[in-house]
């Protein structure tokens, strides 16, 4: 065994009295024992500790080289020596993959997709082909679902589609994507600032631009690898291989890792080194039906992970897909102003008038959905049997500039005007006096409205109110 | 030079050549070989019996067997023989596992310097209420090492320890 080999052997046992601090509380009783029998410090850290140690601190396919030297002497005190050695070979620890949900995008109404991002970080000490298995269930208010779903890595610019499943096109669908390679290693060294070594032979999958979660920290991005060097004959020391990783920036979707002085030696040495990857899971559909509750349509879907040797994690992550609706709703009212048109009655579906009174219509739009309602427009006419007068006044309109009507009080020309953000409208008269009943009238609410375009009704109940009169012939 | 002295000048270079090789052969000479072994449950006539394999791949958590050979080959008492393992890297030692044969000693410090094991051996009441026999030592052992005062011409014997993979 080389010094430098020693010396990590002696950094993992120190790395390892650190962890099992925990012991004394864990076994007051032990340490009662110990104390009585006045035994070192050293040894009041002497435990069952091999039981009791995690398992993965040995990366897959490393090499565990024993090395053992006999000397003797004969009568004559000449001194001989001799050496045998051996090598065994760690073997690949299957664990379940661990998996989290990165964020959850939403965007809104109609048949836009939605994205899921997940992350999947091994917790083996090698790299294993995993499955996944990504099942919809329950669908509500939807239809025309589908489910794609590809695994992301890093290329050093942009996150890449390495292995794509099969698209699901049925409400209860499910597909497996089989054999996602993910690697994973056991630190053995760190130098303090960018580089880390594991055992020859146990890169397992690393590579330059890979992605690493390191004792749980990061994710760090990979710069390079050495391969370090295989024994010059068979039981010979090797080199460590090296990977060399650097900060995360990040990514759209995906968020940049911590800084490397976030790492010390205790989160190298004996820890996981593992890979991780991203899943992008991409829901559409297309609302079934607005105007019901929120008008939401909903389906739920599951993230399935299996290790090679068919582990899951201890659930697997489910997720509600909401598409968020619209549910626009119209009222219209009516009140009596008299014939002076100076104070209005309360505003009812109905109202009763004689001949020269003034009526008043309260027209209110409301989007009470989750999602955004575009284009939104409204068609109106003069009642028959009476004609139109200006607003808040008992005279019947006669030119371009009267005002026929408000919405949210800001006053809308008979030749077409209006306000940004809330609404513009529009009398069409054609050949019929301005005030003739049976002119048509046209509103356009909302954001991005303009005379003639329909604006924008943002979801959560945002309300347009409209106001005109008339005079009963 | 007749037949008669050339057959004893040969005879006698045949005796040198002889001597020669018996002159090499007064000493010890211990040969040592090492194997890896991990113990595996078998069932025999019904009954499951643990038994030691060889074996080239462990699984981390899983305890490899080390034992180590030694045999005098020579002619002569080997002294002072001196066995020395490191503890492989990846792996920690077992406490009490190595054999009791000669002076087994331990070291912390690289093989530097060798001590007797401090071994604390007490016994708890483990879940199923019978008291179990549990050995405590440090694990900071880097090196282990038997010394054996002398092995007679032709003796073998073997001594082994135990590690689990991290």
């Amino acid at each position: 065994m080389n010094s430098k080999i020693r010396n990590f052997n002696k950094q993992q046992n120190q790395s390892k009295e650190k962890k099992m601090n925990i012991t004394p509380s864990r076994f007051p009783f032990r340490k009662t024992m110990l104390t009585a029998l006045a035994l070192s410090a050293l040894l009041a850290t002497g435990t069952e500790r091999a039981d009791a140690a995690p398992l993965n601190q040995a990366a897959a396919n490393a090499t565990i080289l024993n090395r053992i030297t006999v000397t003797y002497k004969d009568t004559a005190n000449a001194s001989y020596s001799q050496t045998a050695s051996a090598t065994v070979t760690v073997l690949l620890q299957k664990a379940a993959l661990n998996v989290t949900t990165l964020s959850d995008l939403t965007v809104n109404a109609g048949s836009a997709a939605l994205y899921q991002y997940y992350s999947l970080t091994s917790t083996a000490n090698g790299t294993d082909n995993y499955q996944i298995t990504p099942t919809f269930s329950a669908a509500s208010n939807l239809s025309a679902q589908t489910l794609d779903y590809a695994v992301y890595r890093y290329n050093g610019t942009a996150m890449a589609a390495t292995n794509t499943g099969t698209q699901i096109t049925t409400a209860t669908g499910t597909n497996t994507l089989s054999n996602v390679a993910i690697g994973s290693t056991i630190g053995i060294a760190w130098d303090g600032t960018s580089k880390i070594s594991v055992p020859f032979g146990s890169l397992n999958g690393i590579t330059t631009n890979t992605l690493l979660m390191i004792n749980g920290k990061g994710p760090f991005v990979v710069t390079g690898t050495s391969t370090g060097t295989a024994p010059a004959n068979p039981g010979a020391e090797t080199t460590p291989a090296t990977i060399t990783i650097a900060a995360f920036a990040g990514l759209t979707g995906v968020s940049a890792g911590p800084a490397l002085t976030t790492l010390s030696s205790s989160d190298i040495v004996g820890q996981t080194i593992a890979e991780r990857v991203y899943l992008q899971v991409t829901v559409n559909g297309t609302i079934t039906a607005s105007g019901t509750g929120t008008g939401n349509g909903t389906i739920i879907d599951t993230i399935g992970t299996k290790d090679s040797a068919g582990t899951s994690p201890s659930t697997n992550l489910t997720n509600t897909t909401t598409f968020k609706g619209t549910q626009l709703t119209i009222s219209k009212k009516v009140a009596n102003c008299t014939s002076t048109g100076a104070s209005c009655g309360t505003y009812a579906a109905t109202a009763t008038a004689l001949p020269g009174e003034i009526l008043q219509y309260q027209v209110t739009v409301q989007n009470l959905g989750a999602g955004d309602a575009s284009v939104v427009s409204i068609g109106d006419a003069i009642p028959n049997y009476t004609s139109m007068v200006a607003v808040g006044t008992t005279t019947l309109l006669a030119a371009d500039t009267d005002n026929f009507a408000t919405i949210n009080a800001n006053n809308i020309q008979v030749g077409g005007t209006g306000t940004a953000g809330v609404g513009y409208g529009k009398l069409t008269y054609g050949a019929n006096p301005r005030s003739q009943a049976g002119n048509a009238f046209n509103f356009y609410l909302g954001t991005g409205s303009a005379v003639g375009t329909g604006g924008t009704l943002t979801g959560g109940g945002s309300v347009y109110t409209i106001i005109y009169r008339v005079k009963v012939n | 030079m007749n037949g008669k002295i050339r057959n004893i000048l040969a005879t006698c270079v045949a005796i040198a050549m002889l001597a020669l090789p018996l002159a090499a052969w007064a000493q010890p000479k211990v040969s040592i070989s090492i194997k890896a072994e991990k113990e595996v449950t078998v069932t025999a006539n019904g009954k499951q019996v643990k038994k030691k394999v060889t074996a080239k791949n462990f699984q981390p958590g899983e305890e490899i067997i080390y034992t180590v050979s030694y045999n005098n080959t020579g002619n002569e008492a080997a002294k002072d023989v001196k066995i020395t393992d490191p503890i492989p890297a990846g792996t920690a030692y077992i406490p009490g596992s190595a054999s009791e044969v000669g002076e087994l000693t331990f070291s912390i410090d690289n093989g530097k310097n060798y001590k007797k094991a401090t071994l604390l051996t007490y016994e708890m009441k483990s879940a199923d209420g019978k008291m179990q026999k549990k050995a405590a030592t440090p694990e900071e052992y880097t090196d282990i090492s038997w010394v054996i005062p002398s092995i007679a011409a032709g003796e073998k014997g073997s001594v082994h320890f135990r590690v689990k993979v991290k």
